[in-house]
């Protein structure tokens, strides 16, 4: 296993070629700026992933944002292998995840990375209690052992008592907590994630959104997360890549996409977003100065927190950073400026 | 695409000028030939050459063995153990109703007094589905992973359904003799595409997403099978082992040709004797039998978390030693045969009423009897073997396949059309062609209309579905008998009783067709303002024309089938010939007649498919 400096998960270059014929032709058409649609045409190949790089560090929740048809769930499958990738690197840890044969495979499954699905792949022959186990019966774990586990996990995602239903009984919110829990039994470093709350109701999805930030919390695991669904890119990534056919328009904090975006594709779905919301009160510090008044506000708190106190009374207030030094002060002025860039 | 139908019009022309009337004998390559002398060969090294000394005769008396078992339980069984352990298996699913009533079809049988027979059959059955589904399962599931094996496996499944019984059955007479165990062999070959088909169907249905999650679990291919496809797969599988049951009770009757005997001999014996009343009374011993194992099979397919009846550990064994005392104490009292038999007072009057119909209403069905023959068939047959030349028939076969599905097909029906000839068996086929296309034709004047008024009429259509579906599992031979009564022997009962099995999956297709239009399509023609008649015929059945086409394909297919059972009643054609071929038995006779009908069959199913296609909205790629 590797030491704990090298990124939990580490892609190079990664591609990924859908249909027959001579990939690497492919590849260097689209090297050469040939569009999808047009290789398509050509070839009647499809260039799902395109040259995606990037690392994931230990404990970071890494999120990939898309529309339908970018290329989001053939990554996620390059990076779990339920799909071998055409050409490219990926590690874990520093070990080879492209160089592991069919038993190493199975064994890093069996621990080390487990998989949450949009349409949650539970198995409906299968009692929920028998669905979260199933990953410890795989591994052989006798039966006393792997009930027990699967019963506390069950607790932990809050299905108490539903242990012996069936998945068909359970709502759509339900139902992704099981695959959630069957997930989170195995105890794995590594969580993927292909878009698992994209078939819930809008209200279901932030309680879900809400019930992962509060068990990443505690758990700390390293999760590559797959959302078609801006805002909650947003809410959940500490780091978002925005992807756009097949590869990467974007890498950053979400603060970073927000105040920045590179592409004017990005653009368009930062325009939709509430700054206040994503940004923090540091994005409109004016450095420098100062004021005497005893109102502050941390650094690293999102614009919306200080809009009541600007509100009540027009004065500056103090940013602290992280040691509690005092940085500069936001104001009126400074916070309607960037909220201002918002109605272009 | 016009140039090109002009062109093959006047080569129909060309071919008929200058082509043979009928089809020369000087052509028939023979095939016949070698099959018979392997028939010969067979005959006189049946007992010592190695291959039956070492192979085939132990499996016979494997299968035997299996046979004598089953039999000699159920003989062994006083009659209400059976009928207990149904309404048990089936009540487990709280229907207390469908319960009762399968436990009174397994009384059924001793009620009518054919109890004896029904073992009989219920054995051979009970046998030849084992085999089937230790066949079967395994080969399934080998094609749903492994797509070279599907690949393989398609056609071959395809031809078993196609071939007529009585053409296969010839080299399982060869190989393995005549009696019980070579019918359940044949029976076997029968039953056995649906087994494979719904085990792999049900195995490449398990959803993707719980296969891939399983893998990513880091289960091996052994355990996700195990586990998670071969669970997911059972009820498909279990609706297998139902029509591979079904499919078996359908040649019952002519597994009797090679020595079945049980409740197909009992069916043949009634049309020989003309008795259609106790044809009828018998058949139903056959529907009875169908009903309980269907019941049977489908409550053992469980939704999960489905309310059963929950049975205590305890409660069942106590319930098992129960019933085995009953049955012993039912044994000692002799109480082993149904006590009484009702199969007369239920058959005579209908004997009786069928003769009564005879010779009333001779006057009606002597002369349609006479003109379908003198004015339909003979004419239709002259026309073909004196009026128009072999080579038209083959150049206008072309020309509507070129027309309908490109010239692929155009090129196999030419060959296939010609192959008949070149096998001599071109009498023959014209003879059963006519007889299929006169039947086809009158099941589609009666079956179309009904099924676009049904299609509108949900309500109805739920009522009659039943009645439809139960139709077909009455054995094929059972129409037969009461038309054979009215019309007397010859190719017109055949054809009515082809019709009248082809009709209810004519007229289920037809319904489902119309009421699967787009509402809206009928909606916006509403709203334009058109009329009840021009949205039936410009909107609904135009939409429904491709399911309405599928549908007469399925007539035609039923309507072949039945043509064996119109050679049993005196229809004439390949039918005719094949039981000849059986009973002879001449192999060379039986592969000609195999092969012409499969080609046949093929041509005309596929042709029909494709117009079907044609008719089909064309679909954005
Ligand atoms: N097995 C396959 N064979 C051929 N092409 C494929 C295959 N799987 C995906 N593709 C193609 O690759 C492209 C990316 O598909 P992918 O499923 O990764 O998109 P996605 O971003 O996950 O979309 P969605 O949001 O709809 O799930 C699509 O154009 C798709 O048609
Ligand atoms: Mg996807």
């Amino acid at each position: 296993m590797g030491s704990g400096e090298q990124p939990a998960i580490d892609l190079r270059h990664v591609w990924k070629v859908f249909g027959p014929g001579d990939s690497a032709r492919t590849i260097e058409l689209s090297k050469g700026g040939s569009s999808r649609a047009e290789i398509l045409q050509q070839t009647k190949q499809t260039v799902a992933v395109r040259d995606v790089s990037f690392s994931v560090a230990q404990g970071e929740t890494f999120v990939v944002m898309g529309l339908s048809g970018s290329g989001k769930s053939t990554l996620i499958r390059c990076l779990s292998r339920l799909i071998e990738p055409t050409q490219g690197q990926i590690s874990l840890s520093g070990d080879d995840l492209l160089a592991m044969d069919e038993d190493q495979l199975r064994q890093l499954r069996r621990g080390r990375m487990s998989m949450v699905f949009q349409h949650f792949g539970l198995f409906p022959h299968r009692k929920v209690i028998d669905n979260i186990a199933y990953g410890l019966e795989v591994q052989k774990i006798d039966k006393s052992t792997r009930v027990a586990r699967a019963t506390e996990i069950l607790n932990t995602v809050g299905l108490d008592g539903w242990a012996d239903h069936y998945p068909q009984q359970l709502s759509g919110g339900m139902q992704q907590r099981v695959g959630l829990a069957r997930a989170l039994a195995v105890d794995p470093q590594i969580l993927l994630f292909d878009e698992p709350f994209s078939a819930l109701d809008p209200l279901i999805r932030k309680e879900m959104q809400d019930e992962l930030t509060r068990l990443q919390k505690t758990m700390q695991r390293t999760i590559v997360f797959i959302t078609h669904d801006f805002a909650e890119a947003l809410r959940l990534g500490d780091r978002i890549a925005i992807m756009k056919d097949g590869s990467f328009d974007q890498i950053g904090t979400p603060e970073e996409i927000v105040s920045a975006p590179a592409t004017p594709y990005v653009r368009e779905f930062v325009n939709d977003v509430p700054r206040a919301k994503v940004l923090s009160v540091k994005s409109v510090t004016v450095a420098g100065q100062s004021t005497t008044n005893s109102r502050t506000v941390a650094a690293s708190a999102k614009i919306e927190t200080i809009i009541p106190m600007l509100l009540e009374r027009d004065e500056p207030i103090t940013v602290l950073d992280a040691n509690n030094q005092a940085i500069g002060v936001v104001n009126r002025a400074s916070v309607a400026n960037i909220l201002q860039a918002e109605q272009k | 695409m016009k140039r090109r139908l002009s062109g093959l019009f006047v080569l129909i022309i060309l071919a008929q000028t200058l082509g043979t009337r009928g089809f020369p004998d000087s052509l028939n390559i023979g095939l016949a030939e070698p099959i018979t002398n392997l028939q010969s060969w067979v005959r006189k090294n049946r007992n010592d050459h190695w291959m039956f000394e070492f192979i085939l005769n132990p499996f016979i008396s494997v299968v035997n063995f299996g046979l004598d078992s089953v039999e000699s339980v159920f003989t062994w069984l006083p009659w209400f153990v059976p009928a207990i352990i149904v309404f048990a298996v089936v009540a487990r699913t709280r229907r207390w109703g469908v319960a009762t009533f399968a436990a009174l079809a397994v009384v059924y049988p001793g009620l009518v007094g054919v109890w004896s027979e029904s073992i009989v059959t219920i054995s051979l059955m009970a046998v030849a589905v084992f085999i089937c589904v230790l066949i079967g399962v395994p080969l399934g599931v080998l094609a749903a992973l492994k797509p070279r094996v599907e690949v393989a496996l398609r056609p071959i499944l395809d031809g078993m359904q196609t071939v007529p019984a009585t053409v296969y059955l010839i080299p399982i007479v060869l190989f393995f003799g005549i009696g019980p165990a070579p019918a359940a062999i044949a029976t076997v070959i029968y039953a056995l595409p649906p087994m494979v088909r719904l085990t792999a169907l049900g195995i490449q249905q398990v959803p993707k997403s719980a296969v891939e999650a399983a893998q990513m679990f880091g289960a091996t291919k052994r355990q996700i099978l195990a586990k998670v496809q071969l669970p997911l797969a059972v009820p498909s599988i279990i609706t297998g082992i139902n029509q591979t049951v079904m499919m078996a009770l359908g040649i019952v009757v002519i597994a009797t040709l090679v020595g079945a005997g049980g409740l197909g001999q009992e069916i043949n014996q009634t049309v020989r004797r003309l008795e259609p009343g106790r044809g009828l009374v018998v058949s139903l011993a056959v529907v009875a039998v169908a009903l309980v194992l269907d019941r049977v099979s489908m409550s053992l397919v469980s939704t999960p978390g489905a309310q059963r009846v929950r049975v205590k550990r305890n409660t069942l064994y106590m319930s098992l030693i129960g019933l085995a005392l009953a049955a012993v104490v039912g044994r000692l009292l002799g109480w082993v045969e149904f006590p009484f038999s009702w199969g007369t007072s239920f058959a005579d009057p209908i004997d009786t009423g069928f003769k009564w119909f005879r010779t009333t209403f001779n006057v009606i069905t002597r002369p349609f009897n006479d003109f379908i023959v003198r004015e339909i068939l003979v004419r239709a047959q002259t026309l073909f073997n004196e009026t128009i030349t072999w080579q038209a028939v083959v150049a206008a076969a072309a020309a509507f396949a070129f027309y309908v599905a490109g010239w692929k097909m155009s090129l196999f029906t030419a060959c296939g059309v010609t192959f008949i000839g070149l096998t001599g068996r071109w009498l023959d086929a014209v003879d059963t062609l006519t007889q299929t296309i006169v039947a086809v034709f009158i099941s589609i004047l009666i079956a179309l209309p009904i099924g676009i008024w049904l299609g509108r009429r949900p309500r109805i259509e739920a009522i009659i579905a039943p009645v439809l579906d139960a139709f077909q599992t009455i054995p094929s031979l059972v129409y037969a008998i009461p038309f054979v009564m009215i019309f007397s022997v010859g190719p017109v009962p055949g054809i009515v009783a082809a019709v009248v099995y082809a009709i209810p999956p004519g007229i289920r297709l037809t319904s489902l067709g119309i009421r699967q239009v787009n509402n809206e399509s009928v909606e916006a023609a509403i709203t334009f303002g058109a009329t009840q008649r021009q949205i039936l015929w410009g909107v609904r059945i135009k939409l429904a024309m491709p399911s309405i086409i599928l549908a007469i394909n399925q007539m035609v297919m039923m309507v072949l089938a039945m043509a064996i059972i119109s050679g049993m009643v005196g229809g004439g054609g390949l039918g005719y010939r094949s039981i000849e071929a059986l009973t002879g038995p001449d192999s060379g006779l039986g592969v000609e007649v195999g092969l012409a009908i499969v080609i046949m069959a093929t041509i005309l199913d596929r042709l029909l498919q494709a117009t079907a296609r044609r008719m089909q909205a064309p679909v954005a790629v």
